[in-house]
């Protein structure tokens, strides 16, 4: 019996065609990574040895917003779409919505994925923070949001991810300054592009 | 277990020794039967260090590379995965068989794990479930370009992988990908006579089929039960035509169609009707087991045992262990057992 002589070719063939689809996807995500909009969003360092495994930066997109702030609207049932607003120098959740259009009339750009929020009342008995004046106990309410876009790990070197580290320990829990640099497409997906930890940003390159 | 050409020979010497046929005939006839087709143990061996190869590859590209920048790893991570598939077209080419198997089996777990460095190593978001249903699509393509059993056993495999790693739970009711793939490897298993497709392709049929019932109620799987029915009816003539393979699946049939009916009546427990569905689901179990001694299919029998006891426990369980009455079905049972055995051996005499 003779192999065909197809056989090689079209292995051959197959072996090409999903190396080449490989690295189309590669291209097609970094030019979706480049033409979409950047935000910011925030990261809490909660502990930040914790926020590190391995040689990769574990990224938990959370903020607590200010006391007395209320959960946004539309993350109490099933969420697609996030809905993003400009807070002074980064992005933060205007709101969520089952689809597109209701999360762009919640923020002016919408993203695809889920969060969620928390709203924390302090202990009684506590006092306001610093310089704040008495309040009642619902104005000090303090919202938590947790969103989940499919960006959960920065990968870098282990040189850099203990620079990250460091640079997370040294944040501390003043507020939000780190943050992870995301592009949101045409899409509506979030493509991770960077994280900026106290000031210092570190973008993925090709190198 | 003794291959056709061995019991054919111990056949020859009885009916030689009977003068049913012809001393002179028995070379000739050995002659014209072909040797099935063994694996040496050095085969084997080589095989298993093919496999073992690639799995330290994928853990060696795991590792973390600091030093190399990240389109070198891209290409190393491309370049391993087209020389395994080049060297798999070699073998194919140089009629290497096993080769080319083993070489697009490894290919197939390379581009898996190529899938996923490539998403780490430039930081792409993207759901696991997705990662392995492309896994399973491009070892599918590889089993389909190159004739290759390992690579079609992997795409199955990722392919059930990706299933349980959806956002859905097990038994939401989706239809799922291995829903139809399981149906095309057990096809393909027997076309291609591989009985190692055929013993994966089996069991993800019965999975396949029985998690991702879209509409999860009693008639629905009635009809599963009868869809796998209809496929050990169809393997079991494929068995006795002495194809590789499916015997496994025959087995499997069995089993996929005793586990739909039983699903079918879960929620009949306590109910005249349910009491009619458990003594249906005992009939069928000693159907297979009758069936399983005929062909002489250990597997389709011990599906039916397993049946059996799980339709006694059933119905111990509706009726509250109360003991009588339990004397009462099974002595009922017993009796039409007994009268069916009874029939069916008359028939046989007189036929």
């Amino acid at each position: 019996m003779t192999a065909p002589r197809a056989l090689p070719v079209r292995i051959a063939l197959a072996g090409l065609v999903l190396s080449a689809a490989l690295i189309g996807l590669v291209i097609r995500e970094d030019r979706a990574r480049a033409t979409g909009q950047e935000v910011r969003l925030a990261m809490e360092a909660i502990d930040p040895r914790s926020l590190l495994s391995g040689h990769y930066a574990a990224l938990r997109l959370t903020e607590t917003g200010p006391e007395g702030a209320t959960c946004p609207p539309g993350l109490a049932g099933a969420v697609e779409w996030i809905a993003l607003a400009p807070r002074g120098d980064h992005h933060g959740v205007a709101g969520g919505a089952t689809t597109r259009a209701e999360a762009l009339k919640l923020g002016p750009l919408a993203v695809r994925g889920s969060a969620s929020c928390d709203e924390l009342r302090p202990p009684p008995g506590r006092a306001p923070a610093s310089g704040a004046p008495e309040t009642p106990e619902d104005a000090r309410v303090q919202s938590v949001v947790v969103l989940d876009v499919g960006v959960d790990r920065f990968y870098a070197d282990q040189d850099e991810a203990l620079a990250i580290e460091r640079a997370l320990r040294e944040a501390g829990r003043g507020g939000p300054k780190a943050y992870a640099i995301v592009s949101v497409g045409a899409d509506g997906r979030a493509r991770l592009k960077g994280v900026e930890v106290a000031g210092r940003r570190t973008e993925l390159t090709w190198f | 277990m003794a291959g056709y050409k061995a019991r054919l020979q111990d056949d020859l010497d009885r009916w030689i020794a009977e003068g049913l046929v012809p001393p002179a005939s028995r070379e000739p006839i050995l002659a014209g039967v072909a040797e099935s087709r063994r694996i040496d143990a050095g085969a084997a061996l080589a095989v298993m260090g093919a496999l073992l190869a690639g799995l330290a590859a994928i853990a060696f590209i795991a590792a973390t590379w600091d030093a190399i920048p990240r389109l070198a790893r891209f290409a190393l991570v491309i370049a391993v995965f087209l020389g395994v598939s080049l060297a798999g077209a070699a073998a194919a080419a140089r009629r290497r068989p096993l080769t080319r198997d083993a070489l697009l089996g490894v290919a197939s777990l390379l581009y898996a794990g190529a899938i996923g460095l490539t998403g780490q190593i430039f930081d792409i978001a993207g759901d696991p479930q997705a990662a392995l249903y492309g896994s399973g699509v491009a070892a599918a393509a590889l089993a389909l370009a190159g004739r290759s059993v390992f690579a079609a056993v992997a795409a199955v495999a990722l392919i059930a992988l990706g299933d349980v790693n959806g956002p859905a739970a097990l038994f939401a009711g989706e239809l799922r990908w291995l829903a139809f793939a399981a149906p095309l490897a057990a096809g393909l298993a027997l076309f291609w006579r591989a009985a190692p497709l055929a013993h994966i392709a089996g069991p993800a049929l019965v999975a396949g089929w029985l998690f991702a019932t879209p509409e999860p109620e009693r008639a629905v799987f009635l009809a599963t039960s009868l869809a796998f029915a209809l496929v050990a009816l169809l393997t079991r003539l494929a068995s006795e035509r002495e194809m590789r393979g499916a015997g496994a699946l025959y087995a499997w049939a069995i089993v996929g169609a005793l586990a739909a009916f039983a699903v079918s009546g879960l929620d009949l427990s306590e109910t005249a009707l349910g009491l009619g569905h458990r003594l249906a689901w005992l009939a069928l179990a000693c159907g297979a087991v009758a069936l399983g001694l005929h062909d002489r299919a250990g597997a389709v029998t011990a599906a039916g045992v397993i049946g059996g006891v799980a339709a006694v426990s059933a119905i111990l369980f509706d009726l509250g262990l109360g003991l009588m009455t339990a004397a009462g079905v099974f002595a009922g049972c017993a009796i039409a057992a007994l009268v069916a055995g009874g029939l069916l051996r008359r028939r046989r005499r007189a036929a």
